[in-house]
Parts: structure tokens; C-alpha cells; sequence
């Protein structure tokens, strides 16, 4: 089966290609919006395509020999871009009769607290408009109903806080805890935590899981931490003492649950996360120390 | 101080009487716009050269040559440009095509400008050297770091003038690329790793390396490392990567003290003396802003053919780096990625070992 990862170039992006590609299952088409984006993926023979921002025709040229694909907007900033991109992604996915469409979302469209128990039946409380939640709920809905006849089957990963190899806000996070100064964009940080291989794992179930008439459904890590908990377990693993941040994001990490309920991808995606929270902190530690070696 | 590899001509070549040089674009229309446009408009608008022509442009850069250069002949081969023989083509083919692009420019008697490098390796690179010199027309490469305000500092530093000997360096790179769009695009030892490697033997002369690595698997590296060593003992590391970018820096360790060049919109250096714990840090002047580097390159070279001089970034003084890139990608090893499961990392060695030997 080969699957098209739209974007290749984020961190998630790049994350599924090589571990696609490094498990000969399913194949992976490389797809970015211009050759820069292509450079992780091109470390190895995989199919590298260049699409056009904006254009469902250009997306839908790239996504022909695919049987399904991922659209990564967890990994998109700006609001504007990510309904527009989750419309050019629905039509060029039904022009190509693809027959699955995985969206990554993110956890974040539940809102900042929720304040009480919550799953993906609960009502999203409002967002403000030309929020980066507001436009990613948007984008939920254009994508299910684009895809409402099934064609292709469409379903969204709520993600959270991820975290991992190459993703800044990890990178945020390792910087503020290693380097004397801490670094401001870490600020936003506080979400619920997935490692980016358990997101790939839940990519992997969604492509080929028969999810009947469900087709939302948080992915988050397994066990249960605070974010306090999180980033000592970081800095340990870094070797640093100086976990005791006075930092507006450790206070938030403070008052926020890790978890976010997983139960219905554990059921009907039969979603299993690849690491436990040890391992998904060494890796992604491992990480940081190449890059900084 | 590295050797000359390139006399001068031996027979001095003047622009036919009074003649203005002309340009023809050749390959990735968007990379020539953005580096060498507003010199190339400037030289058209002053009626110092004249842009003519345009071979196989990207469609992004319609809007820019419609605009710039109302005149320009757009043509899908070069077959079809009627240049005359002193005629400079600025050549951003994709580097697997560039080569023969040269060449097929060069054996119709013009001059070229290519980007950097003109080809995938010295001995390749050198075969085009050898047919321009058989042409009797110039073969340049677009090398603007050999410009920068800091090169030229560590240029100085690292010849003992101001820091006592150089005993080793450190440098950081990957943000700052070069190359024409391409897919798949260049590995790092291309670039940016050639441009380093043309400062440092520029720098230090013939350099030795110790050890390679790469991510490569099976396709083209993002992150490559090397160790060096020059000089009387001395050692160098250099780290490439395109992978997870940050800030270039260049560090050469002196008996007196460090120097640190940090690229960027404005260089900055910093000095740091053996005998004290303090550091002095100020911006570097440049000679121009960043993209008149390529107008002093364009300048150069029109100054150069008119004289009949072979110009400083001519092709064959590429070599020494094109040179050391070929040794460290026949030496590099697999560098391990941390962050892969157990079986990924199998495979991926395994992978890795198949994709050198094919």
C-alpha cells in the first residue's frame, strides 16, 4: 500500500516516512511544498514529490498511485493555512480516490482546560475566531464532510502535546532546561503529551482499522505524569539538575493533566502505543544530544 | 597559502568593438532571481550588460523577467539561442544536468557562470575546466562566501597574522543553502559542505581527513560530520546539517585566543584572548550587502574577460574542495541515529551498507 504523508517536511512528517520506509510497510510517498522540505526524506529512496501550496489539482497529481493519505496540520502554525490546506487535501483525496484520508489534528481543540472529564463525544466549547483550535476544529469538519459518503474513508487523530525527535517544542522544552537562557517560543508548550512514535503507531492502525461510524479519536502516551513530573524526567535525561523552572510554562504543567482518554482508539483503531514514557523520553533525549554533539 | 592551480590565458580576448555582454539564463529561474536578480537588473538597467535570453526558466519566474527584461527570448533548449561567441550564461541547471549544460555552453564558445558546484565531482569538474581552456572562454563558479565580510577575517586570523598559528576549528552549517531547487535534493557534503570546504582550503591549504559520517540511506545525507587534520598536528571538526537547522558558526582556535565568525544579515565576530576570560563582540562590514556579492562577481568577471584574465572564482580553483568532498564521501561511515527503535537501526545500517555498495 503506498500512503502519501502530506507534509514530509515537519517533524511528524518526516517521522512517519522513515519509519515506514525502515518497516518496508506501508510505502511512503514523500510530499512537501518545495525541494527544501524534501531533505529528510531524501536520505532515503523513497517517492519525493513537490506540491503546490494551495492547489488541490497539484495535490491531487501527487497523490495518484496512493491508496491512502496523512495530512499533518498539527504541524501547521497558522490558522489561515490550515482550513485552507485541509480543503485542498479532502477534494485532491476524493479526486484521487483514495480510500483512506488520515488527519492528524491535535488535542488542543478541546480547549485549553476542559475542566471536567471529556472525550471525543463532548461538545468543543467555542474558540475564539482566527484561533489556530478554532481553525483546526474547522478543519475537521471540512475533511469529514468532504469524505462523508466515504470516499476515501476519512478519519482524525486528535494528537497530543507531541513530542520527539526534531519536534521544536520539545526542542524548546531541551534548550530551556540545558542552556542558560531560556528560550521564549517553550512558552506554549503545555499540552498532553504523545511521542511521535506512538503517533505513528496510531497512523498505522487508522490506515487500515475498521473504525465503523466513528471517525475522531485522541491519540495520547499511555500512563500517567504531570508535566512537572515531564520535564524533571526530561532534564534527568539530559543530565541537568535545573528542573525546577519558575517559568510560565512549568506553571501551567502544574495545574494540567498529562492524559487525555485514548480509550476509543485502543478499541476500535486497536491503537497501541510503540513506547512506553521511559523509552519515549530516552529517544527523544537521544535526540537533542545529536543534534547539540 | 594554497597553491594556483590556473595561469592566465594565453591569448587576451576583448568584447567585439564596443559590444555590450550579454546574459542568457539557463535553469531555475526562481534561484537566479533571487540571487542574482537585482545585480542582473542593475547591470541591464546601466547598460552595462544586457539580459537576452532565458533557457527553460521556472514558470515562477515568468512575472520576473516579463517584467525586468521586457525583451528576453524565452526558449526551451539552448539550441535555439543565437547568442553571440562572448556571451556569459548564468547556468542553475539541477546539479545531476548541470554539467552537461556547461559543456554543451562552452563548446558554442560562450563563457559561463555556474552555481556552485559546477559539477557532482573533481574529476568531472576538472573535464570542464579542460574544455573551457580548449574553448578559449572562462568557466566560473558562483562562490559569494569567498566575499563575506567574515571569510575574509578568518581568512587573515587564520594565517597567523593577528591570533598567533591556527591549532584547530570548529564549525556549524546548514541553514544558510545555496543550491538551485532540486529533487532529490544535494546531499550536505555538496552543500552546503562544498562551500566550507572551498573556505578552509582556502584557509588552512591541504587538509587531511581523519574520519566521515552521514545519515545517508540510500539516498542523499541531511547531517554529515568529519574530522580533520592540517597543518603541523592540528585538528578541525566540521558538522553539516540540513536536518535540524541552527545558527552557522566558524571557530578557529589560535595560540593567542578564539575566533568566532557567526554568519547571518549582518556577520558578527567575536575575539576571545588566552589570557583573559572576557570576549569582544562587534559586526563585521562588509563589502556590500549580501547580494552584491553577486554583482561584484558579475563585475568581476565581465572586468576580467574584457582584460583577458582569468577571474578569482574560476572553476579549477574549486577543485582543491570538490577534491576533499570526493575523499570524505568515499570514507564516511553510517552515523548512528539515536533516536530510531533497535530494528530500525538494523535496517537502517543495513540499508545504508546496500545503498554505498550500489
Amino acid at each position: 500500500m503506498k500512503v502519501a504523508i502530506h507534509r514530509a517536511a515537519g517533524a511528524a512528517g518526516a517521522r512517519l516516512v522513515e519509519s515506514f520506509h525502515l518497516a518496508s510497510s506501508p510505502t511512503p510517498v514523500a510530499l512537501a511544498f518545495d525541494a527544501e522540505g524534501l531533505v529528510r526524506a531524501g536520505r532515503m529512496p523513497v517517492a519525493l514529490r513537490e506540491v503546490e501550496p494551495g492547489s488541490a489539482e497539484s495535490l491531487a497529481d501527487a497523490l495518484s498511485g496512493c491508496s491512502a493519505a496523512v495530512l499533518l496540520s498539527i504541524e501547521e502554525e497558522r490558522a489561515e493555512a490550515i482550513v485552507a490546506r485541509a480543503t485542498a487535501f479532502a477534494e485532491a483525496a476524493r479526486h484521487a480516490r483514495l480510500r483512506r484520508a488520515v488527519m492528524i489534528s491535535d488535542v488542543a481543540v478541546y480547549g485549553p482546560n476542559p475542566g471536567k472529564p471529556w472525550d471525543e463525544a463532548s461538545p468543543l466549547p467555542r474558540h475564539d475566531p482566527g484561533s489556530r483550535a478554532a481553525a483546526l476544529s474547522a478543519a475537521e469538519s471540512v475533511l469529514l464532510e468532504t469524505c462523508a459518503r466515504n470516499h476515501p474513508v476519512p478519519c482524525v487523530l486528535r494528537a497530543g502535546w507531541l513530542y520527539g525527535a526534531r519536534v521544536p517544542d520539545f526542542a524548546a522544552l531541551a534548550s530551556e532546561i540545558t542552556a542558560p537562557k531560556a528560550d521564549p517560543d517553550g512558552k506554549n508548550a503545555a499540552r498532553h503529551g504523545l511521542h511521535i512514535d506512538n503517533l505513528v503507531a496510531a497512523v498505522r492502525a487508522a490506515l487500515s482499522a475498521k473504525t465503523g461510524d466513528q471517525r475522531i479519536f485522541s491519540i495520547t502516551d499511555t500512563g500517567t505524569i504531570t508535566r512537572d513530573e515531564f520535564r524533571r524526567a526530561v532534564a534527568a535525561a539530559l543530565g541537568h539538575s535545573r528542573a525546577d523552572g519558575t517559568s510560565e510554562l512549568l506553571a501551567k504543567r502544574k495545574t494540567t493533566p498529562w492524559n487525555t482518554p485514548t480509550s476509543r482508539a485502543e478499541r476500535l483503531l486497536g491503537y497501541r502505543p510503540e513506547v512506553d514514557l521511559e523509552e519515549a523520553i530516552r529517544r527523544s533525549c537521544a535526540w537533542w544530544k545529536f543534534t547539540c554533539e | 597559502m594554497r597553491a594556483k592551480t590556473f595561469a592566465l590565458r594565453s591569448r587576451p580576448r576583448t568584447l567585439p568593438g564596443g559590444s555590450v555582454p550579454e546574459f542568457v539564463l539557463l535553469g531555475d529561474g526562481a534561484w537566479l532571481e533571487s540571487n542574482f536578480g537585482p545585480a542582473l537588473v542593475r547591470l541591464h538597467r546601466q547598460g552595462e550588460a544586457r539580459v537576452t535570453a532565458a533557457v527553460d526558466p521556472s514558470a515562477s519566474s515568468a512575472s520576473w523577467l516579463a517584467r525586468d527584461f521586457p525583451r528576453l527570448r524565452t526558449t526551451a533548449s539552448l539550441d535555439a539561442i543565437d547568442a553571440p561567441p562572448d556571451a556569459v550564461v548564468l547556468v542553475a541547471s539541477e546539479l545531476r544536468h548541470r554539467s552537461s549544460r556547461i559543456a554543451a555552453a562552452l563548446r558554442r564558445g560562450w563563457h559561463v557562470l555556474s552555481a556552485c558546484p559546477p559539477a557532482e565531482n573533481a574529476a568531472e569538474a576538472s573535464r570542464l575546466s579542460e574544455l573551457a581552456r580548449q574553448h578559449e572562454v572562462t568557466l566560473t563558479v558562483d562562490l559569494p562566501h569567498r566575499m563575506a565580510a567574515g571569510s575574509r577575517w578568518l581568512r587573515a586570523i587564520a594565517g597567523g597574522r593577528a591570533l598567533g598559528g591556527c591549532l584547530g576549528f570548529q564549525i556549524k552549517e546548514g541553514r544558510d543553502l545555496m543550491s538551485a531547487s532540486e529533487i532529490p535534493p544535494c546531499g550536505a557534503w555538496i552543500d552546503p559542505g562544498v562551500r566550507v570546504l572551498d573556505l578552509i582550503t582556502g584557509w588552512f591549504g591541504p587538509l587531511q581527513p581523519i574520519n566521515a559520517a552521514d545519515d545517508a540511506m540510500g539516498g542523499f545525507e541531511a547531517v554529515a560530520r568529519t574530522e580533520m587534520s592540517f597543518g603541523d598536528g592540528c585538528r578541525g571538526t566540521i558538522r553539516f546539517d540540513r536536518d535540524w537547522k541552527t545558527a552557522p558558526s566558524y571557530r578557529l582556535f589560535c595560540r593567542r585566543g578564539l575566533a568566532i565568525w557567526n554568519p547571518g544579515e549582518v556577520d558578527t565576530a567575536s575575539v576571545r584572548l588566552e589570557a583573559t576570560d572576557q570576549e569582544l563582540t562587534g559586526a563585521l562590514q562588509d563589502e556590500g550587502r549580501p547580494s552584491d556579492r553577486r554583482e561584484l562577481q558579475l563585475r568581476h568577471l565581465l572586468g576580467a574577460l574584457v582584460r583577458g584574465h582569468e577571474p578569482s572564482n574560476h572553476a579549477a580553483s574549486l577543485l582543491p574542495a570538490l577534491e576533499l568532498a570526493d575523499q570524505l564521501r568515499r570514507i564516511r561511515t553510517s552515523l548512528s541515529l539515536p533516536w530510531f527503535s533497535p530494528n530500525e537501526s538494523t535496517v537502517a545500517h543495513t540499508q545504508t551498507v546496500s545503498g554505498r555498495a550500489a
